[in-house]
C-alpha cells in the first residue's frame, strides 16, 4: 500500500463557538495522511491510474469553506467523509490544527481517522 | 460603535507596542484591521480580542518578515480576506544594538530583512494590488543621526525613509506613502536600559513622548490628502539638536 501525506494545507475559515469566531476567519492547519493502492498508477506513470493529491486538496478547502462550523470536531469529520468518499482511498487520517485556540499554545488540534 | 468603515489597514508588528495602539486607534477611526504578528501570537489575540470589543472586524496574519516568501504571500492573502484593504502600516520592526563590522552578518541581514526588505515587498504589493491607497512608514528620529549604537538597525530605517520618497514619487497620485519617525515615546526593548528621562532634558520640548502623539500624527495624515513624501519627525524636537 501507497500512503499520500499532504502536509501544512492552510485554509482561512470561519470557525468556532466565540462571537467573534464567526465574523473573523482564522488560519486553520490541516494535515492528511491517505492510503491507497498505487501499485498501477507506479507502472504506468499515469495521472488518471493515480489518487490525484491536487484534487484531494482542492475537495478539502472546498469543503472547509463552505460554511461556519463551530468545532473542529464536526469539520474533521466532514473533511475525513469527504476524503473518504473517494472509493480508491483505503484509509485516511486527518489532523486539523487551529493556532488562534489558545494564546499560551502553538495550537490546538483535533484528529480522525478511518478506513475500509 | 466605530462609524461606517473606511476601509481595512493592515498594520504589521500589531501584537505590541506602537503598532497596537496604532491597530486600536484605526479600529476606533473606523478601518478593519488585518493585524500582523510574528512570534508574539498571545499578545496579537490579545490585541484583537480588544479590536472586538470595539465591534470592529480583525483577523490575524501570522508571518515571519525575515522570510521572503512568507513576506511575498501577506498582501495578497489580506485582500483576499479585506478586498477593501486601503492602508498598510509598516511599522514592525527590531531594535538591536551593534556596531559595522562583525564577522557575523545575521544581524544586519535581519535587520534589512524586517525593516526595510518587508516594507519595501509590502508597499510593492500593495501599490501594484491596491487601485487607492495610503501606506504610512514608521521611521525613527534618529534617522538624522551618524553616531548611534544602533548602527545596522539606523541605516535600515534611512533607506527606508529615501524609500518613503521614492515610492511617493512613483506611485502618486493613487497612493500615498508618508512616514512617521517617533522620538522618545515607548521604553527600550531587550533589557536595554531606559535613559529617556535624562535625554529628554536636552531636546527642545523637554519631556518624553506619549503613544497619543504617534496617533495623532496618524490621523493627520490620513486626513490631509494633500501629503505625500513626508516624514513627520514626531519627536519633541530631538532630531534638531
Amino acid at each position: 500500500m501507497a500512503l499520500i501525506r499532504i502536509n501544512d494545507l492552510k485554509v482561512r475559515i470561519l470557525i468556532g463557538a466565540h462571537s467573534w469566531e464567526k465574523v473573523n476567519k482564522q488560519e486553520l492547519i490541516i494535515n492528511i495522511t491517505i492510503e491507497y493502492d498505487a501499485s498501477k498508477a507506479s507502472v504506468t506513470d499515469r495521472l488518471k491510474d493515480a489518487l490525484d493529491y491536487d484534487s484531494v486538496a482542492v475537495k478539502v478547502v472546498k469543503i472547509a469553506e463552505r460554511s461556519h462550523h463551530t468545532l473542529l470536531e464536526k469539520l474533521t469529520s466532514k473533511l475525513l467523509a469527504g476524503i473518504m468518499s473517494d472509493r480508491r482511498v483505503l484509509a485516511a487520517h486527518v489532523r486539523v490544527e487551529k493556532p488562534q485556540a489558545l494564546a499560551q499554545a502553538r495550537s490546538v488540534s483535533f484528529e480522525l481517522s478511518a478506513e475500509r | 460603535m466605530p462609524p461606517k468603515t473606511k476601509g481595512t489597514a493592515l498594520v504589521t508588528g500589531a501584537a505590541k507596542r506602537l503598532g497596537r495602539q496604532v491597530a486600536l486607534h484605526l479600529a476606533q477611526e473606523g478601518y478593519q484591521i488585518a493585524l500582523h504578528y510574528n512570534s508574539s501570537k498571545s499578545e496579537a489575540m490579545s490585541t484583537a480580542q480588544a479590536v472586538y470589543k470595539l465591534g470592529v472586524r480583525c483577523e490575524l496574519f501570522a508571518c515571519d518578515l525575515a522570510d521572503e516568501a512568507q513576506t511575498l504571500k501577506l498582501i495578497p492573502q489580506v485582500i483576499k480576506a479585506f478586498p477593501n484593504l486601503n492602508l498598510l502600516v509598516n511599522s514592525a520592526s527590531i531594535f538591536i544594538p551593534n556596531q559595522f563590522g562583525a564577522a557575523d552578518l545575521t544581524l544586519f541581514k535581519t535587520h534589512w530583512d524586517i525593516n526595510f526588505k518587508a516594507p519595501y515587498i509590502l508597499t510593492c504589493a500593495f501599490a501594484r494590488l491596491v487601485k487607492k491607497g495610503q501606506v504610512i512608514n514608521f521611521i525613527d528620529t534618529n534617522v538624522v543621526q551618524y553616531k548611534t549604537r544602533y548602527a545596522d538597525y539606523l541605516m535600515t530605517k534611512k533607506a527606508l525613509l529615501e524609500f518613503t520618497k521614492m515610492a511617493a514619487v512613483q506611485w502618486g497620485p493613487a497612493i500615498r506613502v508618508n512616514g512617521i519617525s517617533p522620538g522618545m515615546i515607548l521604553p527600550p526593548v531587550n533589557n536595554q536600559p531606559d535613559d529617556r528621562a535624562k535625554r529628554a532634558k536636552n531636546i527642545p520640548l523637554q519631556r518624553i513622548g506619549r503613544p497619543e502623539n504617534i496617533l495623532q500624527s496618524i490621523r493627520f495624515l490620513l486626513q490631509n490628502d494633500y501629503l505625500t513624501g513626508q516624514i513627520i519627525a514626531n519627536d519633541g524636537g530631538e532630531s534638531l539638536i
